[in-house]
């Protein structure tokens, strides 16, 4: 089922939670709303599911005003970032729900419910945890039991809000595959809700950035995080080092050092604001680029990052570099150690918007 | 010189290892509990049972199984399951509207609920009485359509419903502010109807705390004298309640007898409340404890 939003607008008191968003979900995507805290994204969540109701503007399932729908006729599973399973009930019991409660003459018998579910916990790997309870198992558990019960009612729309945001790194990197894994194969349609830019580039195809009630950018995964339309969005997907700068002639500069890139910079207004990622800068040799000194070394796994002084820029406001360790190991940069820099690639943004 | 150092260090006892606590003096609180709860409940509670004693096994069952006594009894814990009955029902519904709603004066309303609490059970009485009698506001109102109240068993239920009301309200209202609202709306998210998921989500999660709320209010109910004596109408075998008949026999300085009956309230009552103790056990259990 594809999803469409049409100027929607919700206002809690004074606060305007999402102001005027429109958005299509084509159907079988898999796409992610990913934003920091208080951005709206779980509103606009919360809107398509029917637990809240908007100011303003549409929503339309297959081209249908579903705005006004009850929540029970929308047909949307909706998995909670704490989960929300009845404790009362057995895992069995939890994930039967929504199959028990349906009106009599669409009920499917008990053995078909028993089939069913059993399959379900199968599909989410939990097939020996019927008879626990939700306090007995793990988070990782429960969620993927919150998944199998909002399955079980064949929604046509799976949305899911924060659905890791509760496990630890090694549980939810698991997840997130597997729940890839899961829609291309069942191929319903998908939004989750994520502040988290890593669980949004893994999992999703399409990135919705959302900052401030407004859609900031969407597009696929790589196209956001590689030509961002904002400051706003640079930042938030991913590391970045900011420079103020001023462009004259095509070239730009920290003061009197020209550090431009290989790319064009004609664009932008004199007093910028360059956003670089670490691993868009280039460490060679003293002689070439930008004069710098190594200040910090740290290796991270199959990375290691540098922290450089370089000429021209507070001592207290180091840039931040990435490498690879084969990089590391052939190089072997140390504490102290003069380097030139060059800048692959950046953005440039006026200097006054934050939010630009 | 190192192996005699060795020796010495194995040799040395190991400490008994007590699990660490940030705020010691179990020994001491334990100490106190037992000593305070003997010399408030116990050994009063013991002094009844010792006093009826002096009765004698036969003495005390002819006592007891006194078609007075019988039907008094039956008053009493009939009339404060009915009671104990109304309040959960109607306490739930008073708990949710004040958990759940936002509206004028909720917090006057919120106290209002202690009232019955805080007002001297004789008051509540006279004032129940005095509404409910044959030419009180609501008593003739009832009286066309032919219900006594006032000086019946019903007029009893009232009272006793009256005086038990904030019982099941006071333990409901923290529960249901904890209740994740999430869980609700997962079950309409699955297709459950408001009904179903009141049901089957809701009322299961509140289970504990009802039966709390009815094991207090139904205790309280037992035992209630002040409000009861004046609306009752206190008719032997009709309208008298035990605890009643346990005044009258100690006025005829009839202790034996009197303490009798207490007896029988006291073993009637310790053991209501032992199951519903077990089924609240039994439904934790179940909640798996969370």
């Amino acid at each position: 089922m594809s999803i469409a939003l049409r100027g929607i607008t919700k206002q809690f008191g004074e606060f305007a939670a999402v102001k005027n968003i429109d958005l299509d979900v084509p159907t079988g995507a898999l796409i992610a709303l990913l934003g920091p805290s208080g951005c709206g994204k779980t509103t606009l969540l919360r809107i398509i599911a029917g637990l809240e109701t908007p100011d303003e503007g549409q929503v339309l399932f297959d081209g249908r005003d579903a705005t006004l729908w009850p929540i029970r006729d929308r047909n949307v599973g909706f998995v909670f970032q704490h989960y929300a399973l009845f404790h009362h009930m057995s895992v069995f019991e939890n994930v039967a729900f929504g199959l028990k409660v349906k009106p009599r003459r669409e009920r499917p018998s008990r053995p078909e419910i028993r089939k069913k579910v059993h399959s379900l916990l199968e599909l989410v790997q939990l097939g020996w945890a019927g008879e626990r309870y939700p306090a007995q198992l793990s988070g990782g558990q429960r969620q993927r039991v919150a998944l199998a019960r909002a399955l079980a009612v064949d929604p046509d729309v799976l949305l899911l809000d924060e659905p890791f945001g509760a496990l630890d790194s090694q549980v939810r990197h698991e997840l997130r595959r597997w729940l890839r894994r899961l829609h291309d194969e069942l191929h319903f349609t998908s939004i989750f809700v994520t502040h988290d830019q890593q669980e949004a580039i893994e999992v999703a195809d399409t990135i919705v950035v959302l900052n401030q009630g407004r859609i900031e950018q969407s597009g696929v995964p790589s196209e956001v995080y590689d030509l961002p339309t904002s400051a706003f969005v640079h930042r938030f997907l991913g590391q970045v080092n900011e420079l103020p700068v001023q462009l004259r002639d095509g070239r730009a500069y920290v003061g009197p050092i020209d550090i431009s890139p290989a790319a064009d910079v004609s664009s932008g207004a004199t007093n910028s604001i360059a956003l670089i990622r670490p691993h868009e800068i280039e460490i060679g040799p003293e002689a070439v680029g930008w004069p710098a000194i190594v200040i910090a070394v740290r290796v991270i796994g199959p990375i290691v990052r540098l922290e450089l002084s370089a000429q021209g820029l507070p001592v207290n406001e180091p840039l931040e570099a990435e490498i690879s360790r084969e990089r590391y190991e052939g190089e072997r940069f140390s504490v102290g150690q003069k380097v030139g820099l060059r800048l692959r690639r950046w953005q440039v943004y006026p200097a006054s918007g934050a939010v630009a | 010189m190192a192996t005699p150092v060795a020796a010495v260090e194995l040799k040395r006892p190991t400490p008994l290892r007590l699990p660490q606590r940030v705020l010691p003096g179990f020994g001491l609180t334990l100490g106190y509990t037992m000593v305070y709860l003997s010399l408030l409940v116990l050994i009063p509670l013991s002094a009844v049972f010792i006093r009826s004693l002096g009765l004698g096994w036969g003495h005390f069952w002819d006592v007891v199984t006194a078609p007075r006594v019988i039907a008094s009894l039956r008053l009493s814990f009939g009339a404060s399951l009915i009671a104990a009955l109304i309040n959960v029902i109607f306490g739930l519904n008073v708990a949710w509207v004040l958990v759940r709603y936002t509206f004028p004066f909720k917090r006057l309303v919120d106290a209002i609920v202690d009232l019955p609490f805080a007002l001297p059970t004789a008051v509540a009485g006279i004032a129940l009485t005095a509404l409910y009698a044959p030419n009180g506001w609501l008593g003739i109102w009832l009286l066309s359509f032919g219900i006594k109240v006032a000086f019946t068993p019903l007029g009893i239920v009232v009272a006793l419903t009256f005086i038990g009301l904030p019982f099941v309200v006071r333990t409901l209202q923290p529960v249901l502010e904890d209740l994740d609202k999430e869980v609700e709306q997962a079950a309409a998210t699955l297709g459950a109807s408001a009904v179903q998921a009141f049901a089957r989500v809701v009322l299961p999660a509140l289970w504990p705390a009802l039966l709390t709320g009815f094991a207090l209010s139904f205790a309280r109910a037992v035992g209630e004298y002040g409000s009861v004596i004046f609306i009752a109408g206190n008719m032997p075998m009709k309208s008298e309640i035990a605890p009643l008949l346990i005044v009258t026999k100690l006025e005829q300085y009839d202790y034996a007898g009197a303490t009798a009956i207490a007896v029988v309230m006291l073993v009637l009552s310790f053991a209501l409340m032992l199951g519903i103790n077990a089924l609240q056990h039994w439904a934790l259990v179940r909640h798996g404890e969370r």
